[in-house]
């Protein structure tokens, strides 16, 4: 006498398989797939938004910094501040070649994002255009090679300066 | 009467302060040295307990508390509080060196913790399979062993 059907057995064998497959998936996949680091340049409520259109030389300028890691271990960042025009924004691979203003760096757990006041100064001399950018690059501490490198991050914001 | 040697002339202290200030001068930079050798830069700690810090996260130890230590010591350090810093690194350093003991052992009891779990979650499908149709019929059976079982005799 056959008590438990065939068909019903194959079934429940059938989602046991399964099941266990995408436990097991689930278990040793890496825990960071895709790693990644991020910035953002945010307005002095800490919000995307509120932006000035005008800064005044010589004085200085608040802004907000997100820094967020997903790299699968603490990072060392650092956030350097540079003033420039369109010609000397940053890529992808490499920084933009002025000279920074202001750095601020900071250590932010695997998992977890900071985000802290700045007050980034206007030069008396600002470069002669009529917007300037405000780029902020960020560049990570590399325990490897034990210096820091640009991780090709960036942001800038395009500001009119007011000579007083 | 004899004289003694003119050594508290006017020639020969300002001889003696010359070489005083010569010698000074010279070891100076050697006695810098020595004392910036005993006084570590607080930036080249920092950056060096960062190291061993991330060495220790990629093999899944979790470095909750010396990051901690670290951020406050890096945050001291942008102030200009070097001596606070210094104590926090300090406390990160003793808190590292602790993890590093016992490294190879959570590292073991994790690893041992994470293949067993799967090797259990493979092991599902087999024990159903061989499992499930016994304690089916066991349970089946049980639930009725109460019945009775009755012959009925059909008339020819």
């Amino acid at each position: 006498m056959n008590v438990l059907d065939g068909e019903v057995f194959a079934v429940i064998m059938a989602v046991t398989i399964v099941g266990s497959a995408l436990g097991i998936a689930q278990l040793l996949r890496p825990e960071v797939s895709e790693p990644f680091a991020a910035l953002g340049l945010l307005d002095r409520n800490c919000v995307i938004g509120d932006y000035p259109e005008y800064v005044f030389a010589g004085r200085e300028v608040e802004f907000c910094i997100f820094v967020g890691n997903r790299m699968g271990y603490p990072l060392l960042a650092r956030v350097v501040y540079k003033l420039g025009t369109e010609a000397d924004l940053p890529t992808n691979t490499t920084p933009s070649g002025l000279k920074p203003l202001r750095n601020f760096t900071v250590l932010v757990p695997h998992g977890g994002n900071e985000t802290f006041r700045v007050r980034l100064p206007i030069p008396e001399d600002p470069p002669e255009a009529d917007r300037v950018a405000i780029i902020v690059e960020l560049w990570l501490y590399d325990p490897e090679r034990g210096g820091w490198t640009y991780s090709g991050r960036w942001n800038h914001l395009y500001v009119r300066v007011v000579r007083v | 009467m004899t004289r003694h040697p003119v050594v508290s002339s006017p020639r020969s202290a300002r001889y003696l302060l010359t070489t005083s200030v010569l010698v000074a001068v010279l070891a100076a930079p050697a006695l810098l040295h020595v004392a910036n050798a005993e006084a570590p830069d607080p930036y080249s700690k920092l950056y060096e307990l960062y190291t061993r810090t991330v060495r220790l996260a990629s093999q899944g130890i979790d470095v909750g508390g010396v990051v901690e230590h670290l951020s406050k010591a890096l945050k001291l350090l942008e102030l200009g509080r070097y001596t606070e810093a210094l104590e926090e690194l300090g406390r990160a350093e003793g808190l590292l060196s602790e993890l590093e003991l016992g490294a190879g052992g959570t590292v073991l009891r994790m690893r041992l913790a994470r293949y067993g779990t799967a090797a259990a979650l493979a092991s599902v499908p087999l024990a159903t399979y061989l499992l499930l149709p016994r304690v089916y019929v066991y349970a089946w059976y049980r639930a009725r062993r109460r019945w009775v079982v009755v012959v009925e005799r059909t008339r020819r």
